[in-house]
């Protein structure tokens, strides 16, 4: 278990880097699919809970360093997402198209209402997706697309993603 | 021989659920410390760790960027060098006539028992990413403490021949910073009318697109300041030297019932072609700390 939430947080972290310097540079309505959020999808689904909640942990605290976000904030959030989508694990077919999209999509949205709280919670100090705004559902359309390329590059690296027994 | 039936068993579960708690919990406690401004920043260790990745692969990305595209490259090169020549004769024509300004306001402020004038220097950089994150806005630039960046630094650009506000850089590492753009929810920018010299402060939306929100307006300036407005900072909090345009007046919003009056405005900087950057560093604080 422990490597594959070594190999995942580092999977995670070169995500962040390349959103950071080449995925601006082609934003979408300066809106970038958050790669980072879809291999935690990945691993969270295929690995169980454990893993889910542990990889977006280390990796959401290491993505904070790379962010103006406060320190914690990924953390807590992906800590929460990984935990959730692991709950989740061979509940369905992981087929190449459409269940990929659809629990990207998911997690997106999971995401803005755990970053609402948050940002209840910090008295609006942390900033918070506004739901009537195109950011939020730009985000979620491009999880949705980027997840089958996503997962179909990610399932290359069974050996090192995925828990031995099911290698 | 029955088949055991798979399936976490309730121990597991458990597990599973204490070192959910125990993770929240931390990263909790983190988000609690790091919002109050915990006592050691350990952020600026940990983008230290990271600094040297983005820049290389931004060199490696941008190596085979040029390779292919190696005629667009020249022909943006052509252009880039001509722009950066104009720029760069601007800076100097600018140099000069804040050297006669300079010498005029030396010589009023004399007469007016005024303390000394600011003088800064520029650290020019590059941006080179951007947040990963889509609810943050900044951006990062290639210099960092090697090449004299600090926090708290002021970040302008020059662009259509307007010297503007870009930002603030809140975090620095070894080779590369991070900038809060103006138009970030957590700026706030002291400034004033150019030519009404009402004060107010100016703070971002969050978002590229919407403009710029002036508030603390003293009502009585209604009547005297106009669409198009130049906006610009006041120097006031020691933060960001005076003068130096942020923007101009877009719409005025006036309520009776406020004690204040608000506008909104255009930011002088396009930040959708913003690339060059100078990092500017007041050799003295001057009268204008507060």
């Amino acid at each position: 278990m422990s490597k594959t939430i070594g190999w995942a947080t580092v999977f995670i972290i070169i995500a962040g880097i390349i959103q950071s310097s080449l995925l601006s540079k082609i934003a979408i309505f300066n809106v970038i699919p958050d790669l980072a959020l879809i291999i935690l999808v990945y691993v969270s689904y295929v690995n169980g809970s454990m893993t889910g909640q542990i990889t977006g942990f280390a990796s959401g605290f290491l993505l904070d360093f790379l962010s103006l976000a406060p320190l914690g904030f990924n953390a807590l959030s992906r800590t929460i997402i990984g935990a959730v989508v692991g709950l989740l694990k061979g509940t369905f077919f992981l087929d190449i198209l459409f269940f990929p999209a659809l629990l990207c999509a998911g997690a997106t949205i999971i995401k803005a209402i755990i970053v609402t709280v948050i940002h209840f919670l910090f008295n609006a100090n942390t900033p918070a997706y506004n739901f009537s705004n195109n950011i939020l559902w730009i985000e979620i359309i491009l999880n949705a697309i980027s997840a089958p390329f996503v997962f179909a590059f990610l399932k290359l690296f069974k050996k090192v993603l995925t828990p031995r027994k099911e290698n | 021989m029955a088949l055991r039936m798979s399936g976490p068993s309730p121990r597991r579960s458990n597990n599973t659920l204490y070192v959910f708690l125990a993770l929240t919990t931390i990263a909790f406690s983190s988000l609690l410390f790091s919002t109050r401004s915990f006592v050691i920043d350990v952020r600026d260790v940990g983008f230290s760790l990271f600094s040297g990745l983005r820049g290389t692969i931004h060199g490696v990305t941008s190596s085979v960027q040029k390779t292919i595209l190696s005629i667009e490259e020249l022909r943006r090169l052509k252009q880039e060098y001509d722009q950066l020549s104009k720029q760069l004769e601007r800076y100097e024509q600018l140099a000069r006539s804040a050297a006669d300004i300079g010498q005029e306001n030396i010589n009023l402020k004399k007469q007016l028992d005024f303390s000394q004038n600011l003088v800064y220097k520029h650290i020019p950089a590059q941006i080179i990413g951007k947040d990963p994150d889509n609810l943050f806005s900044s951006f990062v630039i290639d210099k960092g403490i090697k090449e004299g960046i600090k926090k708290n630094m002021a970040v302008i650009a020059f662009q259509d021949g307007i010297q503007g506000l870009v930002g603030l850089v809140v975090q620095v590492g070894r080779h590369e910073s991070m900038v809060m753009p103006v138009y970030d929810a957590n700026s706030f920018v002291s400034a004033r009318f150019a030519q009404s010299l009402y004060e107010g402060i100016v703070s971002g939306q969050g978002d590229v697109n919407s403009p710029l929100i002036m508030k603390y307006i003293k009502k009585r300036a209604k009547d005297e300041i106009q669409y198009g407005d130049r906006i610009v900072t006041s120097g006031l909090g020691g933060v960001y030297p005076k003068g130096i345009e942020i923007g101009r007046v877009s719409k005025i919003i006036f309520q009776e019932y406020e004690t204040s009056l608000t506008v909104e405005l255009e930011s002088a900087i396009d930040f959708s072609r913003l690339e060059y950057v100078f990092v500017i560093e007041k050799s003295n604080t001057g009268a204008d700390d507060e």
